[in-house]
């Protein structure tokens, strides 16, 4: 098959699921509210009604970005990173840990910020993934029970010593602006986090089809067996993608801290870490996709704030849709061959 | 009351949803189909039993409502699996996700709740009472007296399914199918179907349990009020090698690291770590397994994980 077939019918499948799932949710919003038309156009359209809205609407997009790439360099290599949620809490702090007690030129804080969330995400990916290599333990629920521990983690060190005296609430003090990440669109909360996302989707690719650990990486995760014929240790390309994975979600809440909020805010996330996920398979782990997924969803939640506001329809809507997506994302649409049930059976997992 | 006593009692009451849904999940997982939204089926369950509960002023109702969600969630993810060719652990963390977010918003639009619907005159589930046995087993009596009726339902449960795994046609058929499936179909062994019920199975107990969590001791539900045990009680399959007695034993042990975590509420640890104890046990107790099956040079083979779409996946 051609490649440009491949891809097309990748983008086709990812779209059959995208209007399944919103013609599912609109449904929803029918029987459950009484101004359905207001929560539609405020879901569909709200991030696109002013440069506030377009530009938190590029915020979210930019950790959507990381947080699925994250997921898509762990599918890539075969790898189930379903913890990025507790790698992006102790990428956050980390990061504001940081910026508020490291003093000196901007750029070089700001660069050891984003640098150390990334290395305490890493971090907090690796025991789950040294368990999966020489144990064999699955990692979906080890990373999973790992992302329940971090946001415990972060609360008992705010509260142990970071924590803004003069607010109720459990948040580190402001960060300098000087350590910020230079804002876009102000006073909207987009930031030059943005363009390191984009980097890192560049490289990313570049990694992926230009390099040769990125053809082993591909290798492991399609053919495992295959790759110790060939001669290569599928062991330690398996590890680089977990603490690559790990690191990309510690990156990812860094953003969050300093592009962003410019403070660790508990509970800042409205599950950034899982939605990486849906991401990256809408994306279908493709440089290109992915970043397209991030900017449909961000347009998606920063419309169903809006949504909430504007009429009766919770924000849950948008965790509904999210679960929806994931269902449908996977699936090869071949409704109607209902011949295939019973080799579908013998085929699955 | 004695300390030990009122610890036991916990850990009996932390470790039943855990059990119940894991005995039934490991049957799923005999017949190779790891069900990881047992979480989401608890949660929906959960939700299903106090609201029909309250609307039909009959916990036991509200039990059989949980159950039935749970079949149904069951019947729709092996639907999605076997017709539309998803993939099975993907499918899982979105109908997760998905019940996450429709019991969110079922209880702003039904209960213009945000978090927590804890309804004052809502029915829950009879207590047992022991009364006399208080008198010559005061262990016994402070372990199980005032326990919900659930408790003994769940241990009926686990025979119940050890017999069917052990003594059954059906037990023995989901174990061929997980162990070899083109013998099985070559015998004519129809695996979707075998397939289906052991996940019905395992939805209907993780219904039990998700109406323990609901309609046992308060009638309360909150948002992710699971907690994650969903996952914990995967955890206790895998380390019970989905084997129904080990898969219970695994089970008592979280429950016993849940008392503890609960137990030690209001001590001198920060509150934080105490919370962190279930999750950093079950970590702990795979790497033991983990460290135990390599020592014994027979190392773990974890579910392969092929990028779920890669291009050229068909």
């Amino acid at each position: 098959m051609s490649s440009f077939r491949q891809s097309f019918r990748a983008v086709a499948h990812s779209l059959i699921a995208i209007c399944l799932s919103l013609a599912a949710s609109f449904l929803l919003v029918l029987i459950v509210s009484e101004q359905p038309l207001d929560a539609m156009a405020a879901l569909i359209g709200g991030s696109f009604k002013s440069l506030y809205a377009f530009g938190s609407m590029l915020s979210v997009a930019t950790v959507l970005t990381l947080s699925g790439l994250a997921a898509a360099v762990g599918f890539r290599a075969g790898a189930f990173n379903a913890g990025g949620e507790g790698q992006l809490y102790v990428g956050a702090l980390a990061a504001a840990i940081v910026a508020l007690s490291v003093e000196g030129p901007s750029f070089l804080v700001i660069a050891l910020a984003l640098a150390t969330a990334a290395l305490a995400g890493a971090a907090w990916i690796i025991v789950p993934a040294l368990m999966r290599i020489y144990l064999g333990v699955t990692e979906i629920v080890t990373t999973l029970m790992a992302s329940y521990v971090a946001p415990l983690l972060t609360l008992y060190l705010l509260l142990a010593g970071f924590r803004n005296p003069n607010t109720g609430s459990p948040e580190t003090p402001a960060i300098d602006p000087r350590y910020w990440l230079p804002q876009i669109l102000s006073p909207s909360n987009a930031s030059w986090g943005l363009f390191v996302a984009i980097t890192v989707v560049a490289a990313y690719w570049v990694v992926l089809s230009r390099t040769r650990s990125g053809v082993r990486m591909k290798i492991v995760g399609l053919q495992p067996a295959f790759a110790e014929t060939v001669g290569f240790s599928k062991d330690r390309i398996l590890l680089w993608a977990f603490l690559a994975s790990g690191a990309l979600a510690g990156l990812a809440g860094a953003v969050v801290t300093l592009g962003a909020e410019h403070r660790f805010i508990q509970n800042f996330s409205p599950g950034y870490g899982f939605l990486g996920i849906t991401v990256a398979l809408i994306g279908r782990l493709s440089p290109v996709g992915l970043f397209a997924a991030s900017l449909f969803y961000g347009a998606l939640l920063t419309g169903a704030t809006q949504m909430q506001t504007a009429s009766d329809v919770p924000f849950a809507l948008v965790f509904i849709v999210q679960g929806l997506l994931l269902l449908l994302v996977t699936a090869r649409f071949r409704i109607f061959r209902w011949s295939r049930l019973v080799s579908a059976g013998a085929k699955s997992p | 009351m004695s300390a030990l006593g009122s610890f036991l009692a916990g850990a009996v009451a932390a470790t039943a949803p855990i059990l119940v849904t894991a005995i039934g999940g490991a049957f799923a997982e005999r017949a190779r189909y790891t069900n990881i939204a047992m979480d989401g089926m608890m949660l929906a369950a959960a939700f299903a039993a106090l609201s029909v509960a309250v609307v039909t002023g009959s916990a036991w109702i509200g039990l059989g409502a949980a159950i039935a969600v749970g079949v149904l969630a069951a019947l729709m993810m092996s639907w999605i699996v076997q017709v539309l060719r998803c993939d099975l652990i993907i499918v899982g963390i979105g109908f997760n996700m998905l019940v996450s977010g429709a019991t969110l918003l079922l209880l702003n639009v039904l209960y213009a709740e945000p978090g927590t619907y804890s309804p004052f005159d809502a029915p829950t589930l009879p207590r047992i009472r022991l009364g006399a046995i208080d008198n010559h087993f005061p262990l016994i009596g402070e372990i199980f007296d005032r326990q919900s009726i659930l408790i003994p339902i769940i241990l009926a449960v686990f025979v119940a399914v050890w017999i069917i795994e052990k003594r059954s046609v059906f037990g023995a058929h989901v174990i061929a199918v997980g162990s070899n499936e083109n013998a099985a179909a070559a015998v004519g062994l129809s695996i979707t179907r075998i397939r289906t019920m052991a996940l019905v199975a395992s939805g209907a107990t993780a219904g039990i349990g998700g109406a323990f969590l609901a309609i046992s001791a308060l009638g309360v539900f909150s948002v992710d009020m699971t907690g994650g045990i969903g996952f914990i009680a995967l955890a206790a399959i895998f380390f019970g090698g989905a084997s129904t007695t080990k898969t219970a034993l695994a089970s008592v042990i979280f429950g016993l690291a849940y008392a503890a975590s609960t137990h030690f509420q209001g001590s001198i640890i920060p509150v934080q770590f105490v919370l962190m104890t279930p999750y950093l046990a079950t970590i702990a107790a795979l790497l033991l397994m983990g460290l135990y099956s390599r020592a014994r040079g027979r190392p773990l083979i974890s579910p392969d994980i092929a990028s779920p779409v890669a291009p050229n996946d068909d």
